[in-house]
């Protein structure tokens, strides 16, 4: 059984990170491909350490060094959660290579531990990213003593365990609860999403400082470990034993930690087969009546093909969804925030409502459809790349789409927030303006970068959404960009800055949109 | 109808490909494309359906050069790859009508072109499925259908008979006599050397991404023999040089 679990686990575990194929790869490009990911992981990585080393450190110089674990584990716990919900329980009952593994002489909880084992490594390097820089800090600033060291270690290889086992639980539920529907992947995003804010909004209410006992401000460690024991409990014992070198509550975590885990193989493992028969189960009718149909034009039949590959996958949904969402949001909380309150004027070189627009942009440019559409097509590249469809055609299709998706919620933000702002006629242009071309410019540029970094040999489709090179490069460059055009409306104030930003971004907009026309599409072959 | 002129590609990293490949293809041509596994037969009907580049040579469909005018090339044609990997997220209704809507085809005359294949495919009751539930043989009685609908004049295949049910082999098998019958072509791999014999006027065999014979069945199969003894004729003389 343990050689089984043993190979299984190989098994599932050897192309992680794609690394096998790049070990394997005689193609070149492939591996420059997957350096330059690398580099981006680096970079991503560089990133969360900076900041997880600044919050480290920040808690440390208020005098909170003792809030640090408990708080490293909570982000570490929510990130590994958040992620996983989307995918554990398509990457968990995946039905891809179960048929031959199921032929062999292998017991099912060979397979559920392989397959566990491979999320759990995922969401480890997840988890090492957050405590590398923060207990790095910790350690730096406080020098503690021996124990915390071998402690440390405990945390970060085991604080994944309880996340993924919940989330595992909640992606089950969803896929169960949706695996007789038509719309199978629609109703997993809604109900993943609705899982994943419900939990946000439980956890936020557990929090609320009305519960707390005021003069507890006064002894400001502890309340923000109370705050933090609220929100993840196992965060606490762990953290008390790291800063008091406590090692009952160690245990007292490690245990719930490895019987929750096990608990939930355990569970998996006995019903897998009928879990996984549930899952495969189709819902065709075999009742067709052939009657007469209707014609598209070009652009429509393209545009409504993206729609249907949109709705079919809840990864693709759920990832691009939440930017337009939080950007409505925004809007409303305009209605709530008292800017002058906020950012008073006396103390700013600027006007803060100039930069209204961008931050309105922003989270619409976070995450483009476009940047994973070419990658998603995946083994179904040979359809468009045989029919005759012209570069202009068939991206045209992705970037009406995208546009078509964000724009309904754009437009409401925009609306939503000249009722909150009542700008003149002027600064009204440019609230919608700026918003408006920064979605047409990320959605070319997440067309651009695709094509240039395609993933099109993928597994399983939620990865290539959330880690692959284009969506990182395309987010990246999203998140960044109206944080550089609000920093030069900031320090320029001249009248012609916001229509030069305006002129570049479209001449940006149209040579990206020329280079992907341009792309010989024989190439992602 | 289809002439592909010293074609050469390779792929980087690799031996595979194909090497100075001339072949021409006429209206009326039922031509088989067979040889070893990884010997370049998909290599070369990737590169004439435009779905792969290539490094050197012409490739010329219905007089229309296919480097400078892919698309009116494309037009002419069809391809049916070896697995077919369709839209699984579009009922099998909603990717002929996709098809269809690419290929401009009138809204009226979908119904009765939908019907004339689908019906003895035995496929119309499932077309308001998702193509997610198709088995392997119905993805392929699909691909068919959708290749056929807008009236290619050159139909290119790659193992067309594989996951057919007899019927449904037997029924494409017809269709392909009918549309080289009237004035269209087909040049299909296979590995079914009986059936090629039975169905083609054409062969032409492949090795090592060289062509080694190519034309009509009936000159280069001897009389007596089959295209089998042909096939392992060519291959052994290809080894021995």
């Amino acid at each position: 059984m343990l050689r089984q679990i043993k190979l299984l686990t190989v098994l599932e575990t050897r192309n992680l990170f794609g690394l096998n194929v790049l070990f394997h790869t005689h193609d070149k490009s492939a591996r420059w491909k997957a350096m330059a990911m690398a580099l981006l992981y680096a970079l991503v990585a560089a990133l969360l350490c900076f900041y997880v080393g600044s919050l480290a450190w920040g808690l440390a110089a208020l005098g909170l060094s003792d809030v640090v674990p408990a708080y490293l584990m909570v982000i570490a716990a929510m990130v590994v959660f958040f992620f996983g919900i989307f995918k554990a329980g398509s990457a968990l009952f995946s039905q891809k290579g179960l048929d031959a593994l199921c032929a062999l002489p292998v017991p099912q909880s060979a397979i559920v531990i392989g397959r566990f084992a491979r999320m759990y490594l995922e969401d480890l390097a997840l988890s090492l990213a957050v405590f590398l820089p923060g207990f790095g800090v910790y350690a730096f600033l406080v020098r503690p003593g021996f124990l915390f060291y071998p402690l440390a270690l405990l945390a970060a290889l085991g604080t994944p365990l309880i996340p993924l086992t919940l989330a595992t639980l909640v992606g089950a539920v969803i896929t169960g609860l949706t695996a007789r529907m038509k719309h199978k992947s629609l109703g997993v995003a809604v109900l993943s999403l609705l899982a994943a804010g419900g939990i946000m909004i439980l956890s936020f209410s557990l929090t609320s400082v009305e519960d707390l006992d005021l003069n507890a401000l006064r002894d400001l460690s502890g309340t923000l470990l109370t705050l933090l024991g609220k929100v993840y409990p196992p965060a606490l014992w762990m953290g008390t034993a790291i800063v008091r070198g406590d090692l009952l509550p160690a245990f007292l975590w490690l245990g719930a930690s490895l019987g929750l885990f096990v608990l939930m193989v355990l569970l998996v493992s006995s019903r897998f087969q009928a879990i996984c028969r549930r899952l495969a189960v189709n819902s065709a009718r075999h009742d067709y009546r052939l009657t007469a149909q209707k014609g598209s034009t070009l652009p429509a039949a393209l545009c409504k093909r993206e729609l249907r590959r949109y709705f079919a996958s809840a990864g693709y949904v759920t990832n691009t969804i939440v930017g337009p969402v939080m950007g409505v949001g925004l809007a409303v909380a305009l209605f709530f925030a008292d800017l002058e309150a906020m950012f008073p004027p006396a103390l700013l070189p600027f006007d803060i409502k100039a930069l209204i627009p961008f931050v309105l942009a922003w989270p619409f440019c976070i995450m483009s459809p476009t940047a994973v559409s070419v990658s998603l097509e995946g083994k179904n590249l040979w359809i468009a790349q045989s029919l005759p469809l012209s570069n202009r055609d068939f991206l045209g299709g992705k970037l009406l789409f995208a546009l078509l998706l964000g724009l309904p919620f754009l437009l409401l933000a925009v609306v939503l927030s000249v009722l909150a702002l009542r700008p003149g006629a002027e600064d009204a242009l440019w609230l919608l303006l700026f918003p408006l071309l920064l979605l047409i410019f990320t959605a070319v540029l997440g067309l651009f970068v695709n094509l240039h970094l395609p993933s099109l040999n993928w597994e399983n489709e939620t990865r290539v959404v959330k880690q692959s090179a284009a969506a990182m490069v395309s987010c990246l460059t999203g998140m960044i960009l109206p944080i550089l055009a609000a920093i030069a409306v900031a320090l320029l104030p001249g009248v012609w800055i916001r229509p030069a930003l305006c002129a570049a971004l479209l001449l940006l907009t149209l040579l990206l949109w020329q280079g992907a026309c341009r792309f010989d599409l024989r190439k992602l072959a | 109808m289809l002439h592909i002129d010293h074609l050469t590609k390779h792929y980087k990293g690799s031996t595979k490909g194909v090497t100075d490949l001339t072949l021409h293809i006429a209206p009326g041509d039922l031509y088989a494309f067979i040889g070893h596994n990884g010997a370049g037969k998909t290599t070369t009907l990737k590169c004439i359906s435009g779905i792969q580049d290539w490094d050197s040579g012409s490739i010329t469909v219905c007089g229309k050069d296919l480097s400078a005018d892919p698309i009116g090339c494309k037009r002419e044609m069809a391809y049916i790859p070896d697995n077919p990997d369709l839209y699984e997220y579009l009922t099998g209704i909603q990717y002929l009508n996709f098809i269809a809507d690419v290929f401009a085809i009138p809204a009226g005359e979908r119904e009765a072109l939908i019907r004339q294949y689908a019906d003895p495919f035995e496929l119309t009751a499932s077309l308001g499925d998702l193509i997610s539930t198709y088995s392997h043989g119905m993805k392929q009685k699909l691909a068919v259908l959708s290749a056929l609908i807008h009236k290619p004049r050159l139909l290119l295949l790659d193992e067309p008979f594989v996951g057919l049910d007899p019927a449904a082999a037997l029924m494409l098998k017809d269709i392909m006599r009918q549309i080289c019958a009237g004035g269209g072509a087909i040049f299909f791999s296979t590995h079914v050397l009986d059936v090629a014999e039975k169905l083609c006027n054409k062969v032409a065999i492949i090795r090592d991404g060289r062509l080694v014979a190519a034309g009509d069945m009936e000159k280069l199969v001897k009389p007596g023999a089959s295209l089998e003894d042909l096939f392992m004729e060519v291959a052994n003389r290809a080894e021995t040089d």
